[in-house]
């Protein structure tokens, strides 16, 4: 099964994504199997629903956000393969000195912000806060905490009292959190 | 200061041996009788034996020669619980005097301090009573049954649990791993340097082994006395405590069977054996885990019920934990991980469980012992190190003190390189470095030689020297690591841990990342620790929470509600730091309330109602006049008193309404309420700001027209104003009165200046009519009673001469109050509220705002739009309705284009996620909250001068900063300004008003006329809710805040 996604996956290809993502040969031959799995219909792109086909997100609170941001960058409605190693770039660990932009605190901040910005007008409003905070807590907290909560988080982070989050305002209030750490994951070898 | 203090600590050391010497001559030199340490262990059951029979002894030769004895001295019978709190008692001592130390405390960790001490004490006694030295020695079974536990449970019990199970992995490798691997190395090493004969004392390989096995592992004690202080990183700090944590279990098993292999003889020694170690350090280590698990989990589940013994909560915590410690020893497992585990599991669930000061008492308790234990710990070690017996077999000694830093090294840094290939976050070498550098050692190892036997004289000298070489080596790594750990930190930049509560973004920020990081791990299809994570949250939610949980692991459990309960608390304290005045009127309040509470014929003795209204004034003039007075000291009692009263007659009601929409919170359980009303007082407060600041621009813009009115000259006539009510009133049919309301209620003023001003105020009654303009539509009288009483009190002001107008202009305030009184009451409860028996529920009731305000508020926009669509000035459900309508009606009389500005600032929406209207800010909070908004909103227009201090912490934070009057001057309410100005220019008359005041409380007794009615009626509403916003969720949250 793996000669068989290595042999579609031209070394040029391979390349050409490493350099650009900063992924190791290996990485991106792994990263092209789990491609290859994930999509179903072997199209060689990935739709939404190829997404919430994984049992695991389809299960996640956040699931629809997270798939939502991972579609962010391509308009329409597929993923392929360099768009979607790109999305993943932006998770890999933050090196001292290997930098690249992909996967700078700015981009996994983006990321992140594209999961609260439901509308895409790079904005965060209240509504958009609320509806992520309903997917994360669940029914655990009622109706009016949740606004409450809402409202004072937009508060803190709302630079220019519009009442809405934008991007820059959003990293200004993530000062503080590691970002780097907590939006880096592990990539096998 | 510094001499001072050393002179006490001087004294002090002299004091305690001078006890100690005593007490042993007392003791009549009985060699048996003292203690081990602080003398509890098992071991000592000889003296334990000894001590009755010396008591009893010591009676009986009383009896036998005098008659009957005046007094006799017991002293065996309390010697050692007298002793072990003698020493306890000086340990805390020494521990307040380095802190008094600044300049020492700065160099020194306050353990190398401790440890001084020791040896000082140590040196003292050594020569006071050589006699009894050797019993002052840090004893192994008190110390692992007595002083260890507290230490490791609260380090479980505050371990941060993210970074701990984030970096287990990494832990673990360092813990098992390193510690095997440096105690071979160096055993390995120093049996090496002894087979070339520079050690004089004869030992074989498994000798040197049984030594290395406990010199080898760092201690949990050390290190977190040191990294306590030297702020490291998260990660760093985790990654070098969660090591000497867990590396327990690696030190029992090797320790335990080196010793026994030792025993045994090499030569009897079987691979078998070998193979049976490595299993018992399975054992050992994962059974203690689950024998803390177990724990941990029982706990939480007894915790579960009670909720009607509070007052034990903390006892189960405790004693359960120290079970799993001891049962853990019991069968030889490692009762430091299951003591930690037990820590860690429980405190979750437990702390859902019980009530908010169970969980301080606690925190407290925990930290406290925790901290003695330290304390005694290096003490203890101090003094131990001052003996007769020690062996200086420099070779061994230097050699073992070399590998232990060596092989320490080595083995971070292997085992780093090896954790670096699995880790996200790699430790980088800065990192490395300070994990070796941290690598102490402490009293377990100590404890652990002294634990060694020593049946012969070879094996004397080698424990001796062990002993010896212990204690070097633990005050090198303790002084010489410890001292400069912290200037290494600073100077390599490692970087800092930022310790800060974190906003509510953040936490919901994070919460978010766990989410998707747990997603993206998902899609890659590998499986991190975010995925285990998340496994475990599932199954924590979906089989934990409900077993363990009281209530299902709803609101309180929740963190993201917690954070944000906590950032409302500490805004709230802030908010009280920076405004002492508070406290004051807290003060006053209790007073007041304490009085009106009190007196039984309150309610229809009209003179005791002057009195506490100019014992208020009273108050507040000495707070005028002393200007600062004891502003920022909280004073607890008073708020406490206040808190009783004002909760314990308050809630019910509230309860009962206020929650009727969510069922959830009918709990019975004050704590819990305690709880829930913080946050529903939070989040009233956090509305109040989010709407001010909605109507900070309208009112800006705004105050202009109202601004001339007031300013012009401030010298409306009376009847101009009169009529401006009256016209106002017409709008208002269907039996409502505007009220003014300038809060003479507690409700704040950012100083206490303000609050007379305000009160000067509210006596020019002229004033009011503006104010009542504004505000008319908030106030809705509800209660013909009540409103024929301001209507009165109005109208009679009106017909008294100003000069001796002050009993009316009094009554007035309390009429004016009344008001405020009233809604906040309604806005607090929802309901009348209960000592307001005089008045009946009337037919209005139906329409009353905050009847409305228990119905889904989703139509609220739509009832409101339709009113005005009426265009009548037909009493609308919210207060929102009424301001713009009051603004209008306002505006009106104001001047043309100032009003065209005010209503445009009204009307246009200063955000575009708000709806129309000012009104409209309640598109900011969701349709059920709609009550704290109006409740937020009309605070603000009833306490409109108040707004800075009163309302959000944050805002109070905004303008407050050096001139929050004048910021509010320009920002808010008319009436503020115009109370400042009157203020400015009526100072003086304050007196006078508090002199007529209380002429009035001594002469307005029996009269029934209508002013006393109405000032019965308000006094009354005025106790029954006025105050309750501020002072309540002030006072609670002080309260929470205070013990947090």
């Amino acid at each position: 099964m793996g000669s068989r996604s290595s042999i579609l996956l031209r070394d040029e290809e391979i390349d050409e994504i490493r350099k650009e993502t900063g992924f190791s040969h290996n990485q991106i031959i792994r990263l092209y199997h789990r491609f290859n799995r994930l999509d179903k219909g072997n199209n060689g792109f990935l739709s939404r629903e190829d997404f919430l086909r994984i049992p695991e997100l389809a299960i996640n609170p956040l699931g629809d956000r997270i798939i939502h941001a991972f579609f962010g960058i391509s308009r329409d409605q597929t993923l392929n393969f360099k768009q979607f190693v790109k999305v993943l770039a932006t998770f890999r660990p933050v090196q001292d000195g290997s930098d690249n932009r992909l996967n700078s605190r700015e981009e996994k901040l983006k990321f992140a912000f594209k999961m609260y910005d439901v509308d895409g007008n790079d904005k965060i409003s209240r509504d958009e806060l609320l509806l992520v905070l309903q997917m994360m807590v669940g029914a655990n907290i009622s109706e009016e905490q949740l606004g409450c909560i809402a409202d004072r988080t937009i508060q803190e982070a709302d630079g220019d009292n519009d009442g809405l989050i934008s991007f820059e305002e959003f990293c200004g209030a993530m000062d503080r959190t590691d970002v780097e750490q907590k939006m880096s994951i592990r990539f096998l070898h | 200061m510094h001499n001072r203090v050393r002179r006490q600590r001087f004294s002090g050391i002299l004091l305690l041996s001078l006890t100690l010497f005593v007490c042993r001559t007392l003791a009549g030199g009985e060699n048996t009788t003292g203690i081990h340490g602080t003398g509890e262990g098992p071991t000592d059951s000889n003296d334990e034996h000894d001590d009755p029979e010396d008591g009893r002894m010591g009676i009986a030769h009383g009896h036998v020669h005098e008659r009957y004895p005046v007094a006799e001295v017991n002293w065996h019978h309390v010697e050692t619980p007298y002793i072990i709190s003698l020493w306890v008692l000086f340990a805390s001592y020494a521990k307040i005097a380095f802190h008094l130390t600044e300049k020492l405390a700065k160099i020194f960790p306050e353990s190398c301090l401790l440890i001084i001490l020791g040896i000082v004490v140590g040196v003292i006694i050594y020569f006071a009573a050589k006699d009894v030295m050797l019993e002052y020695t840090l004893d192994s079974d008190t110390f692992f049954l007595f002083l260890l536990p507290p230490i490791v449970l609260e380090a479980g019990y505050f371990m941060p649990n993210r970074s701990f199970f984030d970096n287990i992995g990494t832990i673990l490798l360092y813990a098992v791993i390193g510690t095997l691997f440096n105690c071979f190395c160096i055993g390995a090493s120093l049996f090496g340097i002894v087979s070339l004969g520079w050690v004089k004392v004869e030992m074989d390989l498994l000798d040197c082994l049984v030594f290395s096995s406990l010199i080898s592992a760092v201690d949990p004690v050390a290190v977190l006395a040191v990294f306590e202080e030297v702020h490291v990183n998260e990660v760093l700090y985790i990654l070098v405590f969660g090591e000497s944590l867990l590396n327990d279990a690696v030190t029992v098993v090797l320790y335990r069977m080196f010793k026994q292999f030792a025993s045994m003889g090499p030569q009897n020694i079987q691979a078998v054996d070998c193979v049976l170690g490595v299993t018992s350090f399975f054992i050992i280590g994962i059974a203690g885990t689950v024998v803390g698990v177990v724990w941990g989990l029982l706990t939480a589940f007894v915790t579960k019920f009670t909720d009607h013994v509070r007052v034990i909560e903390p006892l189960f915590v405790f004693v359960m934990s120290y079970l799993s410690y001891l049962t853990a020893e019991i069968f030889g497992f490692s009762g430091i991980m299951a003591i930690v585990f037990c820590g860690i599991i429980m405190k979750k669930y437990v702390e859902a469980n019980i009530s908010q000061k169970s969980h301080t008492t606690i925190k407290y308790f925990m930290k406290m012992l925790s901290s003695i234990s330290e304390t005694i710990i290096f003490m203890f070690l101090g003094l131990s190190a001052v003996r007769d017996d020690h062996v200086w077999d420099v070779p061994f000694i230097l050699s073992t003190l070399f590998f232990c830093l060596f092989y320490r090294a080595i083995g971070v840094i292997i085992l780093t390189a090896l954790a670096n290939q699995f880790r996200t976050i790699k430790v980088n070498k800065v990192e490395q470095f300070i994990m070796a550098y941290g690598g102490l050692r402490g009293a377990i190892a100590f404890s652990l030689v002294a634990l060694l036997e020593a049946p012969t004289d070879i094996l004397k000298t080698r424990k001796s020297l062990y002993v010896t070489t212990c204690m070097i080596v633990i005050f090198f790594t303790v002084f010489i690591q410890g001292m400069t750990i912290k200037p290494l930190v600073d100077k390599l930049k490692v970087k800092r841990s930022n310790k800060h509560k974190p906003t509510m973004g953040e936490k919901i920020f994070t919460r978010l990342l766990d989410h998707a990081m747990a997603g993206i791990e998902d899609v890659v299809g590998s499986h991190g620790h975010n995925y285990w994570r998340d496994k475990w949250e599932e199954i924590d939610r979906k089989y934990l929470q409900p077993l363990l949980l009281r209530e299902p692991p709803e609101a309180k459990d929740n963190q993201i509600l917690q954070v944000y309960t906590n950032l409302n608390i500490k805004d709230a304290m802030e908010y009280v730091k920076s405004a002492g005045s508070f406290n004051i009127r807290a003060g006053s309040m209790a007073n007041f309330l304490r009085r009106s509470t009190s007196a039984p014929g309150f309610h229809t003795n009209n003179g005791s109602i002057p009195y506490n209204v100019s014992d208020i004034c009273l108050d507040m003039h000495s707070v005028g006049g002393a200007g600062e007075f004891a502003a920022r000291e909280v004073d607890d009692a008073e708020i406490h008193h206040v808190s009783n009263i004002v909760f314990g007659s308050m809630h019910p009601p509230k309860r009962k309404h206020r929650y009727k929409r969510s069922m959830k919170h009918h709990m019975a359980d004050i704590e819990q309420e305690k709880h829930d009303h913080l946050l529903h007082r939070s989040v009233h407060l956090h509305l109040r700001h989010v709407i001010k600041q909605r109507k900070k621009k309208a009112k800006m813009a705004n105050r202009p027209s109202h601004h001339s009115l007031h300013s012009e000259n401030g010298k409306h006539s009376r009847n101009s104003s009169h009529a401006h009510l009256e016209k106002h009133q017409g709008h208002h049919h269907h039996g409502k009165t505007p009220h003014k309301n300038v809060s003479f209620s507690i409700d704040t003023p950012s100083s206490p200046d303000e609050i007379i001003s305000q009160v000067h105020v509210e006596e020019t009654v002229k004033e009011e009519p503006n104010s009542s303009d504004e505000e008319g539509g908030i106030t809705f009288e509800a209660r013909p009673g009540a409103r024929k009483a301001s209507d009165t009190s109005v109208s009679q002001v009106e017909r008294q001469p100003k000069v001796t107008a002050t009993a009316l202009e009094l009554v007035n305030i309390v009429a004016s109050s009344v008001g405020a009184g009233e809604y906040n009451g309604h806005d607090e409860t929802d309901a009348p509220a209960s000592p307001r028996p005089e008045i009946e529920p009337t037919a209005a009731e139906a329409l009353l705002p905050w009847k409305q305000y228990s119905e889904p508020r989703l139509s609220d926009r739509a009832r409101e739009e339709s009113f005005g669509a009426l265009g009548t000035p037909t009493p609308s459900p919210t207060g929102s309705d009424e301001e713009v309508d009051a603004a209008k009606a306002d505006v009106s009389k104001a001047d043309g284009q100032d009003d065209k500005e005010g209503l445009e600032d009204l009307d246009a929406p200063d955000d575009p996620a708000s709806e129309d209207k000012v009104g409209q800010s309640l598109a900011q909070s969701t349709p059920a909250e709609g009550h704290f908004f109006n409740n937020a909103e009309d605070d603000d227009q009833y306490n409109g001068d108040d707004e800075t201090s009163y309302a959000h912490p944050r805002r109070a934070q905004h303008l407050g900063d050096s001139d929050s009057d004048d910021d509010v001057d320009h920002h808010h309410h008319h009436h503020r300004p115009r109370g400042k100005r009157r203020h400015h220019h009526h100072h003086h008359h304050h007196h006078h008003h508090h002199r007529h005041h209380d002429e009035q409380e001594s002469d307005s007794g029996g009269e029934d006329n209508p002013c006393t009615v109405v000032t019965m009626t308000t006094v009354t509403l005025w106790i029954s809710m006025p105050v309750r916003t501020p002072v309540i969720l002030w006072t609670r949250l002080c309260f929470l805040t205070v013990f947090h």
